[in-house]
């Protein structure tokens, strides 16, 4: 929806490579830039205008790194300040402080407050089931009320994880049930109380002087505001209320699975100095995360989410497993075996959609190429092509070569599909064996390529998913391994051969945003577009 | 005649009072429209006036980009008409406020107004083409026809009653529940029979809550279990109207972010079961949007629209300190008008959104 920082500042310095320092104009040019994607991405006005001038005076005068161009410098700056706000590691050494403040005479009592629909009982449900995969023993309490059935949702909740709820119906007052249920969870030796709370507005009066009272009557250890990921300017002034009222010590930013970029995060978090401890990620009990500074940071400025899509690449590839398939892909011995594993391997991260996603760099070829993808055709043609190498034998796998009429005409029958959708797979794959043994021998194989395959094999002519950095397979997955550049791929998407990157858009370092490697028009290459559905 | 006259006269009044009400609270020293207000409170209008209404309507989330439209728009005529005096400069900039929604609400209007003429000569023929549109062509992006203040379906073949249906979406948390509640109090005031589904089967507690709204205003509701189908339930709820022969059908659906491909195809399908169920419904799709909501509002409504058609904005929690800024962005980029505010917790509080008394309720000084 909008044009990231990345983009915008390259266009603001293509002019200005090569030199050594960053002029006090520039910078000032720069700034306008910033400013409007912090504002876009719903930073807080002030905190954006003060988070410029800190910037500017970081910037000002600063060597340009000679691995970078002037755009980069600047967003490095700007990422290395907007993760310090966000809470990380500051230049004093002090480390992130995203974990809970536990009490030492149990139980530990956790309080959650914030405003209306945002998130309240859903996440009480999610520390719940965090906390005991940490071996604590929750209780739940349910202290609204208010809202109708807000009680039954938490029962509900908690009938689903099996942990103990504690309610009193809608007639006794919330401080009241508070108490009562840390005095049975100290008889049944619950090690965690978790109190939800109805939602407030901060200028409730009343329910404001409610939330002082049950803090006075059960003294928590940690209060939590929860604080919807999707909310704009307003956020502060609810947490600075909050803050001044009942004291909070901790944030939770929920429904970050959206695309909100967050910045109300940001800016709560600068207002009130309170750490963010958690972030919702999705509806299910499991979608709670552990709070990382430097990925909402670089989700500010639309530099997509890569420490997180390596971490679902790490926990969905097996490294013994790669180095085995990268042997074999460099000795052409790749067959449809590994192939269905990669395919599958890929779609244990995730729907392509979601992968897509947390990629950086949302380009116009990203954004295309996530369009295409994003399609319940993509997903049903990775289907289909699963169905087809199912429907052949062991042996068949093995050696693609040996599958004649005959027996394309058996698979095409086993699969549902046609014998033209067979030959199809078999030539592609053809390719693609031919393409790997190539590129693996630039350098292993990587997700780049492996994406680019199977959006091939998915989509159809889908440009590939290039250049994505710290993707390499073969030695470890945090390790840098730049893209080998497919001789092939100019000819298959489309035959316009790439232009040289721009200065501007040169590779940056650490995990930066990484250029996205221009392509062909989707549906240009050599393969067929997605089958339409007949109707 | 003359009482009609005055029943509506009092609804205007009850509509501005309520705004009035709503927008109070923001008004004091912390509510940033009030300073708006405020701001115009100066001699001369200086470059550092408008980069301090710059400021408040970025805070009011209203959005870099429609804020930089409204400040040229009103800085261009403020040159034409010669002025510096801040009176002027605030008649004007109010007027750019109140065209951005408004335009979209008089074009919804107008197209009513067309129909209407066009029923009037053909019925037939247009009633075929009017239930064409709405089956094949409803154009995305832009909202079509809103109904006329009475919602009323052409009835089937057999003259048998056809309900007019409502379905309600949004994201998570931004309270459709309560809003069908209102929705459905507002409508039975009019003296229309409503019904409502709980078509919301996935989060704990959601038929319960909507259950407990039906029991409190003597609606019926319709529900199955909970991770039943959606569908399903839309379905059994239109049905159930028809033989019982209410007017009005609210649906009631989970909260989705508008990125969950799989929830939009869910809500998609409910969409295409309500058609089964009646052609032509729903005939009203209205996207629950809360006032505290920031940039991401506009990708809300793009992707809601996208995948259902939105015909109207449903504008919540406006009893808070936060405006809703994002239904003008909404309203300038995406064509959709705001239809209703929702200004507390009680059924009550609850009322036709109406740009003028808004925008105007937002200049009012202490």
């Amino acid at each position: 929806m909008f044009e990231t920082l990345s983009e915008r500042l390259e266009g603001t310095f293509r002019s200005l490579t090569g030199r050594g320092k960053l002029s006090e104009d520039d910078i000032r040019k720069a700034m306008v830039e910033v400013r409007r994607a912090l504002l876009e991405a719903d930073v807080n006005t002030i905190v954006a205008e003060e988070f410029v001038k800190d910037v500017t005076e970081a910037a000002l005068g600063s060597k340009i790194l000679t691995s970078l161009t002037p755009g980069q410098q600047v967003i490095k700056i700007v990422n290395d300040k907007l993760t310090e706000l966000l809470g990380g590691e500051t230049e004093e050494g002090e480390g992130v402080d995203n974990e809970l403040n536990l009490s030492k005479t149990p139980p530990t009592v956790i309080m959650l407050v914030g405003l209306q629909g945002s998130g309240k009982t859903t996440t009480v449900g999610k520390l719940a089931l965090a906390l005991r995969q940490k071996k604590h023993r929750p209780l739940l309490v349910a202290g609204d009320i208010y809202r109708p059935a807000a009680v039954e949702q938490l029962q509900t909740l908690g009938r689903q994880l099996d942990i103990p709820v504690y309610s009193e119906g809608t007639s006794v007052a919330p401080p009241v049930i508070a108490q009562h249920a840390i005095a049975q969870a100290k008889k049944n030796n619950n090690s965690v109380v978790i109190v939800d709370t109805a939602g407030r507005l901060q200028i409730d009066e009343p329910l404001m002087e409610e939330l002082q009272r049950i803090k006075a009557d059960i003294n928590p250890n940690e209060i939590l505001l929860v604080v919807d990921a999707m909310s704009g300017q307003e956020s502060v002034n609810v947490a600075m209320e909050f803050n001044r009222r009942i004291g909070i010590t901790g944030l939770i930013i929920t429904k970050m699975d959206g695309d909100a970029r967050g910045g109300s995060a940001l800016s709560v978090r600068a207002v009130t100095g309170v750490p963010i401890k958690f972030m919702g990620i999705g509806e299910k009990l499991d979608a709670l995360e552990t709070f990382y500074p430097d990925r909402i940071a670089q989700r500010i400025l639309g530099m997509g989410d890569i420490l997180s899509l390596i971490e679902r690449a790490q926990a969905a590839y097996d490294e013994e497993e790669a180095k085995k398939l990268q042997d074999k892909m460099r000795k052409g011995k790749f067959d449809l075996e590994d192939f269905l594993n990669q395919m599958r391997n890929l779609r244990k991260m995730g729907p392509l959609s979601g992968i897509l996603g947390m990629l950086p760099g949302m380009g116009k070829q990203m954004k295309e190429m996530r369009n295409a993808l994003n399609t319940p055709e993509a997903e049903a043609q990775l289907r289909r092509t699963e169905a087809i190498v199912l429907s052949m034998t062991k042996k068949e796998r093995q050696d693609p070569d040996i599958i004649n009429a005959s027996r394309r005409r058996r698979i095409a029958a086993g699969s549902g599909t046609g014998v033209a959708d067979v030959n199809e797979l078999l030539q592609q794959f053809r390719q693609m064996r031919q393409m790997m043994q190539m590129a693996s021998k630039g350098g292993g194989m990587n997700m780049a390529n492996m994406g680019s395959m199977l959006g091939q094999m998915g989509g159809g002519g889908m440009p590939g998913m290039g250049g994505m950095p710290g993707m390499g397979m073969g030695g470890g997955a945090r390790k840098q391994t730049q893209a080998p550049r497919d001789p092939l791929a100019d000819f298959k998407r489309g035959g316009a051969p790439r232009p040289a990157a721009p200065n501007g858009a040169a590779r940056p370092a650490n995990g930066g945003p990484a250029p996205v490697r221009s392509a062909g028009a989707p549906g240009a290459g050599v393969n067929r577009p997605p089958k339409k559905k007949k109707k | 005649m003359f009482k009609f006259f005055r029943r509506k006269k009092e609804a205007e009044e009850v509509i501005e009072e309520k705004t009035e009400q709503a927008l109070e609270k923001s008004r004091g020293e912390s509510g940033i429209f009030g300073q708006i207000g405020k701001l115009f409170e100066v001699d001369d209008i200086t470059d550092e006036f408008w980069e301090n209404l710059e400021r408040l309507l970025l805070q009011a989330d209203i959005g870099i980009n429609l804020t930089d439209k409204l400040i040229e728009n009103s800085q261009r005529r403020t040159l034409d008409e010669r002025t510096r005096r801040s009176r002027d400069v605030e008649v004007i900039f109010r007027r750019e406020m109140i065209r951005t929604l408004a335009e979209v609400q008089n074009k919804a209007q107008a197209a009513v107004d067309a129909l209407h003429r066009k029923e009037a000569s053909d019925r037939e023929w247009d009633r075929k083409q009017q239930e064409k549109q709405q089956l094949k062509n409803r154009p995305k992006g832009t909202p079509p026809p809103p109904p006329a203040a009475i919602p009323k379906v052409t009835p089937g073949a057999e003259g048998e009653k056809r309900p007019y249906v409502i379905m309600v979406v949004g994201v998570n948390g931004s309270g459709k529940t309560t809003s069908i509640a209102k929705l459905a109090a507002y409508y039975q005031s009019g003296g229309a029979s409503v019904v409502l589904g709980a078509a919301d089967t996935f989060r704990a507690g959601a038929i319960d809550q909507l259950k407990l709204w039906g029991q409190r205003l003597n609606v019926p509701v319709v529900a199955r279990n909970y991770e039943s189908d959606p569908a399903a339930v839309a379905f059994d709820t239109v049905k159930y109207a028809q033989e019982n022969g209410a007017d009005i059908v609210i649906i009631d659906t989970a909260g989705r972010l508008q990125t969950n491909f799989n929830l939009i195809a869910e809500m998609q399908k409910i969409e295409r079961t309500i058609e089964k169920a009646q052609v032509g419904a729903p005939n009203e799709i209205l996207l629950v949007l809360e006032a505290v909501t920031g940039q991401n509002g506009l990708s809300q409504a793009k992707h809601f629209t996208n995948a259902v058609g939105i015909d109207g904005i449903v504008l919540t929690k406006l009893d808070g300190t936060a405006k809703g800024g994002i239904a003008f962005a909404i309203a300038n980029d995406l064509k959709i008008p705001v239809k209703y505010i929702g200004t507390g917790e009680k059924v009550v509080d609850f009322a036709e959104f109406d740009p003028e008394a808004y925008v105007n309720a937002l200049f009012v000084r202490n």
